[in-house]
């Protein structure tokens, strides 16, 4: 009976808020009830007014501003502490054994890509790199990535890894917006939030913190210039990596400025030194027309940084190992083509 | 159209989640500006004072940033989440305050449209139903509040507090009969 009561006074509720009958309405279907649905009903909608509570505005500013600076106060703490953990307590490998272990990274990955090759089919590695989120050749896009991971030794060609995809993620963006098709930005937006983010997991060192403020600074510039093209149902998804691109930019030279001392707020940054003096300055209000400028001049001081970072040295030394694999030339061209 | 709008905010509150969960803090900053009101009203009905609620909704984002990677959205929606964090929270200070906690004696909304006398008269009935709803405690206040002032689904409520759909029908229902009486006891 009590349950059955609940029910009905559910029930009545629900009508109610949904505008499906009044009180009296709902009363007059239960008769045999009225005297105790009635007060009950007056109660409950009676509550229903007090939605009004709110915290005043002053204090969900101040309460937002300090729970930011907590955040960033718990990232700051995040960069600057040494690593820890089980990884942290092993001893450094002798150096024979470190070569060993090289080997078999490099053995594996072998494995990975000749396996790829031979069940998906060197075309379909190949015409996945064109491939934009949504394709059935993406995921294999994706895949192919990851393997890159294995071929990197130390943190900053893992961060330059990282922002390499980044900036495809980026591209992606574009082209899907270019395209019209614009449902599956989210797709690329969450994959450059998620890439940028490893990226600044080594921001405590200085070359790579430079680098993520080179990428962010032309990546923001392509961003804003898609935001204005892709309808407003996307903007939002464009609006979290512009967000996102702006703090990672942020959070590089806030560690570039505290290594060197001087005493910056997260969120009121300059544009560091290290950028060119053509791409100084755009960054905060960049409009589309200055966004390309930006890019072509950012583009140009990341290819500087680059071979500064002796990248192609590194190439050499991939280049020189796959050629020593014992497979055909071919397949070995394959290989170089899918690591760079 | 209405149901359009609601998908929309959900899905744009889903990747606003996996953005603060890959470490974006400014995603989450909109996620606090989406529900900091829910929170803040859920929080308020507990402790009763804008002090309290405000130092509790505080702690309960927080808390809530530190552990954004262990949301599920299956189990249930993100403000449920959120709402499970604030009990918690309001549990913990409760265990931590030895001192009575106080009541706020007056929350006037410095926005009153209508005229003096009706603002006042519709405010003193709301801080009566207000202090009413306090004294209610427990998990009766919690399940009127999430029906009747967040409009959560019975369903969701139940799956929040662990508990059958019938059974928390039945709790709101023996709530408003209780809230009943104490009006009626405090001659309202």
């Amino acid at each position: 009976m009590f349950k059955k009561t609940a029910r009905i006074l559910s029930e009545c509720i629900d009508d109610i808020k949904l505008g499906k009958c009044s009180v009296e309405n709902c009363i007059s279907k239960y008769p045999y009830m009225q005297s105790s649905l009635r007060p009950l009903l007056e109660v409950a909608f009676r509550i229903q007014t007090l939605q009004d509570i709110e915290p005043s505005s002053d204090y969900k500013n101040r309460a937002r501003h300090q729970l930011m600076k907590q955040i960033y106060n718990g990232i700051e703490a995040l960069i600057k502490r040494p690593p820890s953990g089980y990884l942290n307590k092993i001893k450094p490998l002798p150096a024979r054994r470190k070569i060993v272990a090289a080997r078999l990274k490099m053995a594996a990955l072998f494995i990975i890509v000749i396996f790829a090759i031979s069940t998906m089919g060197t075309g379909t590695i190949y015409a996945s790199q064109d491939s934009l989120p949504g394709d059935m050749l993406y995921p294999v896009k994706l895949i192919t990535e990851k393997v890159e991971l294995l071929t990197v030794r130390d943190s900053v060609s893992r961060v330059e890894l990282y922002l390499k995809w980044t900036d495809k993620r980026v591209g992606e963006i574009k082209d899907l917006a270019d395209r019209k098709n614009a449902d599956k930005v989210d797709i690329a937006v969450y994959g450059y939030s998620e890439a940028l983010n490893i990226a600044m997991e080594n921001l405590e060192i200085d070359e790579a913190a430079e680098l993520v403020a080179l990428a962010t600074t032309r990546q923001l510039a392509v961003l804003e210039e898609v935001f204005e093209k892709v309808p407003e149902q996307s903007q939002s998804a464009i609006k979290i990596a512009i967000e996102a691109s702006k703090k990672g930019h942020e959070a590089a030279i806030w560690a570039l400025k505290k290594d060197k001392g001087e005493n910056i707020v997260p969120g009121k940054t300059s544009i560091p030194e290290y950028v060119p003096d053509r791409a100084k300055n755009k960054v905060d209000n960049t409009s589309i027309e200055e966004g390309k400028d930006l890019s072509e001049s950012a583009q140009e001081a990341m290819d500087e940084a680059e071979e500064k970072a002796g990248e192609n040295e590194d190439i050499k030394e991939k280049d020189d190992f796959i050629d020593s694999l014992p497979v055909p030339e071919n397949v070995k061209e394959i290989i170089k083509g899918i690591l760079r | 159209m209405q149901e359009k709008r609601n998908t929309n905010i959900k899905e744009r509150e889903y990747l606003l989640i996996q953005h603060a969960s890959a470490g974006n803090a400014e995603a989450f900053g909109k996620l606090y500006d989406m529900h900091i009101n829910s929170i803040y009203r859920y929080v308020y009905y507990h402790v009763g004072n804008t002090a309290d609620a405000e130092d509790i909704t505080q702690k309960v984002f927080l808390k809530a940033w530190q552990a954004i990677t262990r949301y599920r959205k299956k189990k249930s929606p993100f403000l449920a989440w959120l709402m499970s964090i604030s009990h918690n929270v309001v549990i913990d200070f409760y265990r931590t305050k030895k001192d009575k906690v106080e009541v706020d004696d007056k929350t006037l909304d410095d926005d009153i449209k209508s005229s003096p006398e009706q603002a006042a008269e519709s405010l003193f009935e709301q801080e009566r139903l207000r202090k009413a709803i306090l004294k209610l405690g427990g998990v009766m206040q919690q399940v009127l509040v999430l029906r009747l002032i967040e409009g959560f689904k019975f369903l969701e409520i139940a799956s929040l507090l662990g508990k059958s759909e019938g059974a928390v029908r039945v709790i709101l229902h023996r709530a408003l009969v209780k809230l009943k009486k104490i009006l009626e006891k405090e001659n309202y």
